[in-house]
């Protein structure tokens, strides 16, 4: 019962919620679609941590993209076991450091008052869904061997029942529930994006790519500024 | 008279068609679903006698503990559950049979005490001409060196066993050292033909294992049993890890020392230095 709830129910409320609710914020509140930057506030903590754990997060969203699209092919590629480890290897690296990463900016968030003002439940949410997600990914990965080759096995027919809409659930009913609990708290996480700042991922701006330089012109003396107290001058920021 | 006479004699032997159709039909399927495991009298195999089974349980039960044996256990049945524990824990394959064909199996069960004769077949082992060919090559499927005919994944996805000629570490699944020991051929190649484990018979119903390649595995997994005396058992957990945190620091320092010079310098430095000094 509550696992028809768990991986059928609450995956397709989650894909409803997700997109209604993205297309909505995007088309009301279309200026509030990001995530709210808090570097003019703290920029050097905000470094340590915002690298490692983006590098790390969006090697492992595309590696679990890449098993679910194509798991024939990860299968073929697990079939020489050098390779395999060099796949499980590189993702649990990878978590690792996205570990480390969200690990420092929890802190970064919790230390510095001035970082709290401005901070939302929902960003408290967030922090704790990534955080939930990375450590039972890392657990699973670790111990329930080897990932990389039973999930296009196991768990992509799985998904891809669910996109055909013809659900089947046997698998992953009996799977470990370290895994259960991977696998809930992603769906979580899907339905959660229109309501966090994980809607940033939504609307990457590619647009830069393209778009032509823009001169910025400081209209100031700048020498003036460095010892000015004074607004007409322009005071200097003292935190960064 | 006589014309009822006749059409009496009909509709007896029409009875009798019928009767012995539904018995050889249970018969046939005996043979192709349970025979591996389970015998009529004969006593125990893999699985208990099956002699007198419908005098012991309830139809509805059986029929239900044939069709998914996981599903009644995990429902909480004591009955179940007992006998799962008096078979050490090893669960009975999932028969796709219906309600219709259980009944059939269940009524020459029951009648092959009396009045059907079963055949006095000497109970083989199926690994009897088995030779280090099977093994190897069992060894390879199992090792995921060599393919499966329909794709399925290679056993060591989920397994492991004590085998220092492979490679094999998973952890989702058992350990199949001692699995030949526990369950025997007939009761591994019942197994791996067709699983009752949800997870490993969703990855093998549409890609399943061909006749060869179940009695290959069961012929390498035996020799793993024999020889596992003479092998390590290796946890690639250790290694797995430290070789990550290794990755995991590398990736770190790479970071920081590619976007150090961008933090260390405000974003207009290269602008303001490039700026004639007559501007200022």
């Amino acid at each position: 019962m509550s696992n028809n709830f768990f991986f059928i129910g609450l995956p397709y409320a989650a894909l409803v919620i997700m997109l209604v609710g993205s297309i909505f914020r995007y088309t009301n509140f279309g200026y509030k679609v990001s995530s709210l930057s808090s570097q003019f506030l703290e920029g050097r903590e905000l470094f340590y941590g915002s690298r490692p754990f983006h590098w790390g997060i969006i090697f492992l969203f595309f590696g679990h993209l890449v098993a679910f699209l194509f798991p024939r092919s990860v299968l073929a590629w697990n079939s020489i076991p050098v390779r395999l480890i060099i796949l499980e290897v590189s993702a649990f690296g990878f978590g690792l450091a996205a570990l480390f990463g969200l690990t420092m900016l929890i802190i970064r968030r919790l230390k510095n008052r001035r970082l709290l003002v401005v901070t939302s439940k929902m960003d408290a949410f967030v922090y704790v869904i990534l955080l939930v997600q990375i450590i039972t990914g890392l657990l699973v990965a670790y111990t329930a061997r080897w990932g990389s080759a039973w999930f296009p096995a196991v768990l992509t027919p799985y998904l891809k029942s669910l996109f055909v809409f013809n659900p089947d659930i046997t698998a992953v009913s009996s799977m470990p529930l370290l895994v259960k609990i991977h696998v809930i708290s992603a769906f979580i996480l899907i339905g959660m994006i229109p309501f966090t700042r994980f809607m940033h991922f939504l609307v990457y701006p590619f647009a830069y790519f393209f778009r032509r330089y823009q001169y910025v012109i400081w209209n100031w003396d700048r020498k003036k500024i460095r010892s000015s107290r004074k607004l007409v001058n322009g005071v200097r920021s003292k935190n960064n | 008279m006589r014309y009822f006479v006749r059409k009496f004699t009909l509709f007896l032997a029409g009875i009798l068609v019928i009767y012995t159709a539904s018995a050889n039909e249970g018969k046939t399927l005996f043979t192709n679903y349970c025979s591996a495991c389970h015998t009529v009298g004969k006593g125990r195999l893999v699985g208990p006698d099956l002699i007198g089974i419908s005098e012991n349980r309830p139809e509805e039960w059986l029929i239900s503990f044939i069709q998914s044996s996981q599903s009644i256990i995990n429902s909480g049945d004591d009955l179940a559950k007992q006998v799962f524990d008096d078979y050490n824990g090893l669960l009975m394959p999932d028969q796709p049979l219906s309600n219709d064909q259980v009944i059939k199996v269940l009524d020459f069960i029951n009648n092959s005490g009396f009045n059907v004769v079963i055949e006095e077949t000497a109970i083989t082992d199926i690994l009897d001409e088995t030779s280090e060919e099977n093994i190897s090559e069992g060894m390879l499927l199992f090792s995921g060196k060599k393919k499966f005919a329909n794709g399925g994944a290679s056993c060591i996805s989920c397994h492991n066993v004590r085998d220092d000629r492979i490679f094999s570490n998973g952890t989702l699944a058992k350990d199949l050292t001692d699995s030949y020991k526990i369950m025997g051929s007939a009761g591994l190649s019942a197994i791996i033909s067709s699983p009752p484990f949800p997870a490993m018979s969703a990855t093998y119903s549409d890609q399943p294992l061909t006749d060869e390649e179940v009695l290959n595995l069961t012929a390498y997994l035996q020799n793993v049993n024999q020889e596992h005396y003479y092998h390590y058992s290796s946890d690639f957990g250790v290694p797995f890890f430290a070789l990550s945190f290794m990755l995991a620091m590398g990736l770190l320092f790479t970071i920081y020392a590619l976007y150090y010079e961008r933090k260390k310098k405000t974003v207009n430095k290269e602008i303001l230095e490039r700026q004639s000094p007559v501007l200022n």
